[in-house]
């Protein structure tokens, strides 16, 4: 699987880093926020890429990176062998209808005061020469795609529930005709029944479309329903990735291990809750010396306080960053 | 009034609505609930189904435009639905307490965490022994008792404002609080939708472990269906304003019987599942104008003629062992109806 | 993705009628916007003193019983009657008349102001906020240097340097006005431009010149219309104190300040000179200040659905 050439790549990022400076004040010298730091990874074409990890484990501002929604600090994008970080405006233009973005809040992610059509509408207009008609038609077209019916062209975002506005969103997204679209939660706003509604239309989607899709979620079950691979992140690091089989079957990263055992599963056992991780995630402004995790890590070990670990690869596309990898 | 069905609380025939410039809301319809002393029950539903307005009925905390037009509340023989404001706040969070989704929120912000629990208990205990000197040391000590037990460190703790805790911190506060006054029920909305899964198992083992010490009952509102299975003894499903089914967890994880039970399980996703999602087709019905007969008929794959007329009541499904208090809402299993 | 659209002929009339469904919406906010207003008595109040004192203005030279500028110095002075309702003042002017006209130079004095403040606060403004960091430290330092500026004193210099003109006093009102709009827009802008939707629409690919003309704008409109309203007051009982104090508009303008101006030496015994135009001006300000009140509460999203 990961023996595959560059070629079916059609995103290869390497060493990115985005940090935020932090004053104090104006004259003091900037701390550091490391949101991203030295992530490295690959995304197949017609694959669904997870990222999972905890609040303030850098996750969003990763998919923000990638699209170059915010500038990063170091390392390169190369998306289709283009490196995305050193175009310019005009470029970049170009790039942004081949990648899209579906955020988390369906409440905020639509302008309010902007019909359906006009939201939609907007991205081609500005991609595309097309006459008012073919808007018409195209707008249209993808509304009847994602379930929603033509006379919603003329009505605002609030008349909507949570589960139509994001359909809203990903038509927005889709219209464009992208290759590559970062779901940001896509579903985390939304009721369960309703959120098993868009994750199988976007499976579907994803089908249709070729689409390639890097799901950022917190949710470690929509990921497994969803994703062939998986990043774990804390902290700013991709502490653990490979095929989703790996990460649920094969974990070999302690924190990994404690995530995955810290999701209630839905159905009543007795056996649920042994295995707690304690203390919460620290402020990324002061991460903790050598192994980022080892003050939550019941395996912490000397060496874990003082010397970073390496990224060893235990078995072909299975990485993980850990002294004492779990199995091994 | 009948015999109340649970010694602890019991809900029954409960209405509630909202009048709003759409229109009037009705947000609960006939709500039936019991649960006795040192029990769980989750109450589980989605977006607008009235499970955090079950909880505010309890609490009578339902203000304008909202209102409750009728059923009862009894709670320990007393109806919580006539009583005066007065007899009120003597419950309120001495006999019934509450903990909601953002405790950040419902902390006040200029005062520090150690001063508020304080005020808290000497409020309880103002009301409950009126006229004698309120020991303040006596409070401090509580309050410390009550913040060591939550997990934290107290002298680290006190002095802290609401906005310096993470809020895994801030929700064992408004825990430490709300147990402070030793209540029978504690109601918790939603404790845990707002934090990391890491954080929500530390705050779901806590809350166990100092409940089952207390022999504290509690009443669980979540839309997590892992959550309410993992933490609750009973469960009470809602949609669009009606508890549809109610029963034991084992029952209701094992043995759905309300087609939107059956429904809501099937769309939850799970780590190792293997199988497609389903989900229910169409969309919450409006309150303003909800649909005749069962509120779920137009939703229902086994929708019989009479649903569209009739409303069912809920009942107790025959099958099953009365430990499992199994009852269900629905004309599939009502034949006498 | 391929369904051909249904090519239907555009006739006239149901070209209209698409017109009409394309608006629908903003039609419904509009029906709603009135029904709030009528909640909110005295926003009422206001819009119905707003519309006289613009209608008043508009037929001025009809209303207007006598020319306002016209004197009769052999009934100077003379008190209220049913032929002069406001009296004459010290040349036999009379008083209705001048007050009446006046109320012209009140309306373009405020258009005016408002127009070229707006325009420039709400460029300064929203390039702030919209691009931070640099541009916006330079800007928002550029606006602080003219907020200092206290505007009567400056209307003085204007005054003292060129000459004592209503339209130096526009000029001099102006040149302090727009800070206010500036840093009410910057702020808008600065909440809007961290809103996902902006986000969303930057990964489309617009431009940033086309995010903040067609998404930051229009989004940032309202408060201003708000504030402007109710600037509108304060800017009246500002052109009327440089008129009161000769630094405005000068005589035989009928502008309701320098007619203050005019009737204090008489205010003993010739009250009615200066209690007309007086009233005028606290009524229209009172007008504006309800409106602007009523206009708040309205576009407060919190009590639109």
């Amino acid at each position: 699987m990961q023996s595959s050439t560059s070629d079916d790549m059609l995103l290869q990022v390497s060493h990115l880093q985005k940090f935020f400076a932090v004053r104090k004040n104006l004259y003091s010298k900037p701390l550091y926020v490391k949101a991203v730091d030295d992530c490295s990874f690959s995304i197949q074409r017609n694959t669904v890429f997870g990222v999972v990890g905890e609040s303030g484990s850098g996750k969003t501002t990763l998919g923000r990176v990638l699209l170059r929604l915010i500038e990063a600090t170091g390392g390169s994008v190369l998306f289709d062998n283009t490196d995305i970080l050193s175009l310019n405006t005009q470029e970049l233009r170009l790039f942004r209808r081949r990648m899209q973005i579906i955020s988390q809040d369906p409440y905020n992610s639509l302008h309010p005061r902007k019909v359906v059509k006009k939201l939609i509408g907007e991205g081609l207009q500005i991609h595309f020469q097309l006459s008012a008609q073919e808007i018409d038609t195209r707008v249209r077209d993808i509304l009847t795609l994602v379930g929603l019916r033509e006379e919603h062209m003329y009505r605002y975002p609030h008349e909507f529930s949570g589960g139509q506005r994001q359909r809203i969103a990903i038509a927005r997204a889709l219209v464009l005709k992208p290759e590559f679209i970062v779901l940001d939660e896509p579903t985390s706003a939304l009721d369960v029944s309703v959120q098993a509604i868009i994750l199988k239309m976007l499976k579907d989607l994803k089908k249709d479309f070729a689409l390639t899709y890097m799901l950022i979620t917190h949710d470690l079950a929509v990921i497994d329903y969803m994703a062939d691979y998986v990043a774990v992140m804390y902290l700013g690091q991709i502490v653990e990735s490979g095929s989703k089989d790996d990460i649920f079957k094969r974990t070999a990263h302690p924190y990994t291990s404690l995530l995955i055992d810290s999701v209630p599963p839905p159905t009543p056992s007795e056996h649920w809750s042994g295995h707690i991780l304690n203390g919460e995630i620290p402020s990324p402004i002061h991460s903790p010396s050598g192994c980022r995790f080892h003050p939550r890590c019941p395996q912490a070990k000397e060496i874990c306080k003082t010397a970073e670990p390496e990224v060893v690869e235990v078995q072909p596309g299975h990485v993980v960053m850990c002294h004492f990898p779990l199995g091994s | 009034m009948e015999q109340q069905r649970g010694d602890l609380l019991d809900i029954s025939g409960l209405r509630v609505v909202f009048n709003t410039y759409a229109g009037q809301v009705k947000a609960l319809n006939g709500v039936e609930l019991w649960m006795n002393h040192g029990e769980r029950l989750g109450v589980v539903g989605e977006t607008g189904c009235g499970k955090s307005v079950t909880a505010l009925s309890v609490m009578r905390l339902i203000e304008e435009p909202g209102e409750i037009t009728s059923g009862a509340l009894w709670f320990e023989g007393r109806n919580l639905a006539q009583l005066s404001e007065n007899d009120l706040n003597s419950i309120r969070g001495k006999d019934i307490a509450m903990i909601f989704q953002e405790p950040v929120a419902a902390l006040n912000p200029v005062m520090k965490v150690g001063a508020q629990i304080v005020e808290n208990i000497e409020c309880q205990r103002r009301s409950a022994d009126a006229g004698q000197i309120p020991d303040k040391r006596a409070f401090s000590e509580i309050m410390r008792d009550m913040l060591g037990r939550v997990g934290l460190d107290w002298q680290r703790t006190e002095n802290l404002y609401p906005h310096e805790l993470s809020g895994g911190m801030a929700q064992r506060v408004m825990i430490a609080m709300a147990l402070s006054s030793k209540p029978k029920l504690l109601i918790a909305d939603e404790p845990t939708s707002a934090l990391d899964v890491t954080i929500q198992a530390q705050i779901l083992n806590l809350l166990n472990k100092l409940v089952r010490e207390t022999q504290t009952a509690v009443l669980l509102i979540t839309h997590a269906m892992g959550v309410a299975a993992q933490f609750c003894d009973f469960i009470a499903v809602m949609y669009a304003g009606n508890v549809v089914e109610y029963g034991s967890v084992q029952s209701i994880f094992r043995n759905p019987l309300h087609p939107y039970t059956k429904g809501l399980l099937n769309a939850v996703p799970k780590i190792g599942r293997t199988d497609e999602l389903q989900s229910i087709p169409g969309i919450v019905p409006d309150l303003i104008d909800p649909p005749s007969g069962c509120r779920f008929h137009p939703r229902c794959p086994y929708r019989k003629p009479d649903c569209d007329t009739l409303e069912p009541t809920l009942r107790a499904a025959k099958t099953e062992p009365a430990a499992d208090r199994h009852h269900v809402a629905c004309f599939l299993y009502q034949n006498d109806a | 993705m391929r369904k051909p659209s249904s090519d239907k002929k555009i006739s006239g009339q149901s070209a209209f009628r698409e017109f009409l469904r394309e608006r629908k919406p903003m039609l419904d906010d509009v029906r709603h916007t009135v029904y709030l207003w009528k909640k909110t008595p005295l926003a009422l109040v206001g819009t119905v003193i707003i519309c006289l004192f613009l209608l008043v203005a508009l037929f001025a030279p009809l209303l207007a019983p006598y020319s306002p500028i016209a004197t009769d110095l052999s009934r100077k002075l003379e008190a209220p009657s049913a032929a002069h309702p406001f009296g004459l003042d010290q040349f036999g002017r009379d008083v209705l008349s001048r007050v009446i006209m006046g109320t012209r130079i009140e309306v373009s004095i405020i258009v005016i102001i408002s127009v070229i403040s707006i325009v420039i606060g709400l460029i300064v403004g929203i390039v702030a906020g919209y691009f931070g960091g640099i541009i916006d430290e330079i800007l928002m330092r550029i606006t602080d240097i003219f907020l200092a500026f206290p505007r009567l004193v400056l209307a003085m210099a204007f005054a003292a340097a060129l000459r004592p003109t209503l339209t130096n006093a526009i000029i001099a009102i102006s040149l302090v006005e727009w800070t206010v709009y500036a840093r009410l827009a910057r702020a808008e802008a600065m909440k809007i431009r961290s809103q996902p939707y902006i986000e969303a629409i930057r990964a489309v690919g617009a431009s940033n010149i086309k995010i903040m003309v067609f998404h930051v704008l229009p989004m940032s409109i309202s408060p201003i219309i708000v504030q402007l309203t109710m600037r509108m007051g304060t800017i009246i009982l500002t052109a009327a104190s440089l008129g009161f104090l000769g630094l405005g508009a000068q005589p035989p303008l009928p502008e309701w300040g320098a007619i203050v101006s005019d009737g204090r030496s008489y205010l003993m015994n010739n009250w009615w000179i200066t209690a007309f135009p007086g009233m005028a001006i606290a009524v229209t300000v009172l007008g504006f200040n309800l409106l602007g009140d009523g206009i708040r509460d309205i576009l407060d999203p919190r009590i639109r659905r």
